[in-house]
């Protein structure tokens, strides 16, 4: 089952202890890479409200950024809490579910193809 | 003049097994294209004797949710003996239809044969249930299912058994008519998975939507060439990419603003192209702070009639960015910035540098942090959108893959030269015992390797890893050859083979989850002996 979570960490530091907790591997060029299938993007410190620059790219004005680290993921192969009750329902892994944010519409981020609101939990 | 006959009617006979081979494949997946490349594909292996001797063979052709068929293994015998189903509270209505009495209970019976471990088996059946139900074969148990319906659900044995049941659990009142139960063995396809959509470019050079979990046969743009594109996670990062008055996009009132005017016909055929105007080539238009110096950007654009120079995708002050323009859509592609001036903003198009055009039609604009460009990824609201990494796994078992010697074949592109190990092969599911077909990190390099053998790696560097090649890959005791466009490249004649029963699995990466295969293949195939010098010439060639 594919949900779709966003969610929002104090720091980088958190969010990338909860990414890595998913699991890692080890490539043959010695590179770290997930070995779940889940998909992880990174959004950072999202822009609330938009700064404004000049064409050399010199900021007139900051953007105000949201004071979270923020991250959307497309969970993949969720299995149901209850496989046997009426109403299917799923839950990210552990120590996910506390960080989770619920929107009304998509967002900043959004992937391509599924709808936010008929995939979130 | 016979002996004309008899040859006819034997290139006959061989065009007909190959048509028969096609017809069955695309009768068994839900969506077949490609064929006449395909059939080409088919028709050289067999002109070299060699259909027969190819246990997997997968052209870019066939495909169904979540699969992706090969032409060969697959039989379509049926394994389930739909006559030995009987058991308690069902009753048979002899047209291999069963009904559940309303007091649950199993339903059991036999295959005509053993599973085999590690085989994949479509199992399908159409269902009318209240209340909750199972099936079990092979050593698995299918998810419970409480819905009625046509079912489909794709089994790896875990033991070699011939038993097989259904099971209604008796709680409540349940009831249950099943039928059209079917179990056949297609061990030679593969698992896709992308948990996103995706686009394409079509056997009409259009740019097309595929649903999530459907695997691409992507095309050249001018439509030929058909392959199956596989490709890693990327975001594009600029919304509004084919609305250009949406968002920030602006000219910062520098120079003389650009007028634009939408509805013009775009690559995917729709009219949400624009036309972007700068009689005084004063100005430009961009989207800023969206980018990076070292992202890869990409936009489809085209002359209003005949041709011209723009630059597309940065500032003017870079030299990478120039390009010539016709009346066809072309899209352009810009890796990374030559000047830091406006280099954090994606520039439509820059009409103050050396550019000749002063009008021209632009869709689709792209902004990826990798080194090389993907596929479109449409951002139609203010978001940035993500297309999901994609996967080509689980086929081959140990009957279809001879551990000892043998063969792999494959006809594929890089996506880049990016330094990254992209793998595809057999495998037992770990690194310990594998034949592997890579693009590794040294440039345009090509490596084969024979984990779990004495034999060494072996490696060729041919002109451009992203140019197609026909690369096939040998083993058997004390002969390893890596073959590569129709030369023996790289050989060790020192080492031993397999067991019986090591290889089990064909996968794009590389045998376990990592280093998986991004780029683009036209033909893969695995042959149970190792091939002669001739036949391997004449394959790769």
């Amino acid at each position: 089952m594919k949900k779709i979570g966003k969610y929002e960490f104090d720091d980088s530091v958190q969010a990338e202890s909860k990414i890595n907790a998913l699991g890692t591997t080890t490539t043959e060029l010695g590179d770290v890479v997930p070995s779940h299938n889940h998909i992880i993007v990174r959004l950072g410190y999202i822009v609330l409200e938009q700064g404004e620059y000049n064409e050399s790219g010199e900021q007139t004005k900051a953007p105000v950024l949201s004071d979270k680290y923020h991250v959307d993921v497309l969970w993949k192969g969720l299995e149901p809490v209850d496989a046997e009750a009426e109403v299917l329902s799923y839950v990210e892994p552990s120590g996910w579910e506390s960080n989770r944010i619920e929107l009304d519409n998509n967002g900043v981020h959004s992937f391509m193809g599924l709808d936010y609101q008929e995939y979130k939990f | 003049m016979l002996g004309l006959r008899i040859a006819l009617s034997v290139a006959k006979g061989v065009i007909d097994e190959i048509g028969g081979l096609l017809s069955k494949l695309a009768r068994r997946s839900t969506y077949s294209e490609n064929l006449a490349d395909s059939r080409a594909i088919v028709s050289d292996i067999d002109s070299y004797d060699l259909l027969d001797k190819a246990t997997i063979l997968l052209t870019p052709t066939a495909t169904s949710d979540a699969r992706v068929h090969s032409v060969k293994t697959y039989t379509g015998d049926e394994l389930l003996d739909v006559s030995s189903l009987s058991g308690t509270n069902w009753t048979a209505d002899g047209s291999g239809g069963f009904t559940n009495n309303g007091s649950g209970e199993g339903l059991n019976g036999s295959l005509n044969e053993n599973t085999i471990i590690g085989a994949t088996y479509k199992f399908t059946f159409d269902v009318t249930i209240s209340g909750i139900a199972n099936a079990t074969f092979g050593g698995v148990t299918i998810p419970v299912f409480t819905t009625s319906g046509s079912k489909e659900y794709y089994v790896i044995a875990t033991s070699s058994s011939t038993s097989f049941s259904f099971y209604l659990a008796p709680s409540g009142s349940p009831s249950m008519f099943v039928n059209n139960i079917s179990i056949v063995d297609v061990s030679s396809d593969f698992d896709f998975d992308r948990a996103s959509s995706a686009t394409r470019i079509n056997s009409d050079a259009n740019v097309e939507d595929i649903t999530s979990d459907l695997a691409r046969i992507n095309y050249d743009s001018n439509g030929d060439n058909g392959h199956i594109l596989l490709e890693p996670t990327s975001t594009n990062l600029v919304p509004y990419s084919e609305n250009f008055e949406g968002g920030s996009w602006t000219n910062e009132s520098i120079g003389t603003t650009p007028t634009l005017e939408g509805g013009y016909t775009a690559p995917d055929g729709s009219n949400s192209a624009y036309k972007i105007s700068n009689a005084n080539q004063d100005s430009f238009w961009y989207y800023p702070s969206v980018a990076d110096s070292d992202d890869s950007r990409t936009i489809w654009a085209r002359t209003v009639s005949g041709t011209g120079t723009a630059q597309l995708t940065s500032h003017n002050s870079n030299t990478n960015n120039t390009f010539n323009l016709t009346e066809t859509w072309q899209r352009f592609e810009v890796n990374g910035t030559t000047s830091g001036t406006g280099s954090t903003s994606f520039y439509a198009v820059d009409f103050r540098g050396s550019g000749t055009l002063t009008e021209l039609l632009v869709w689709g604009a792209q902004l990826e942090a990798l080194s090389y460009a993907t596929s479109y990824i449409p951002t139609l609201t203010g978001s940035t959108v993500t297309r999901a990494t994609e996967t080509l796994t689980g086929s081959g078992n140990s009957t279809l893959i001879n551990s000892t010697e043998g063969v792999l074949y494959a006809e594929i592109a890089a996506l880049a030269d990016d330094g990254t190990y992209r793998e595809l092969g057999l495998s037992d599911g770990t690194t310990s015992n594998r034949v592997l077909i890579s693009f590794i990190n040294s440039t345009n390099q090509i490596r084969a390797n024979f984990n779990g053998t004495g034999g060494d790696n072996l490696f060729y560097t041919v002109t451009d890893i992203k140019d197609f090649h026909k690369v096939a890959v040998k083993w058997k005791a004390n002969d390893f050859a890596l073959w590569v466009d129709g030369v023996e490249r790289d050989t060790d004649t020192s080492g031993s083979s397999f067991s019986s029963n090591t290889l089990n699995s064909l996968k794009f990466n590389s045998g376990v989850s990592g280093d998986k295969f991004y780029g683009k293949c036209k033909a893969l195939a695995v042959f149970n002996e190792a091939l002669s010098d001739t036949e391997l010439t004449n394959l790769t060639s």
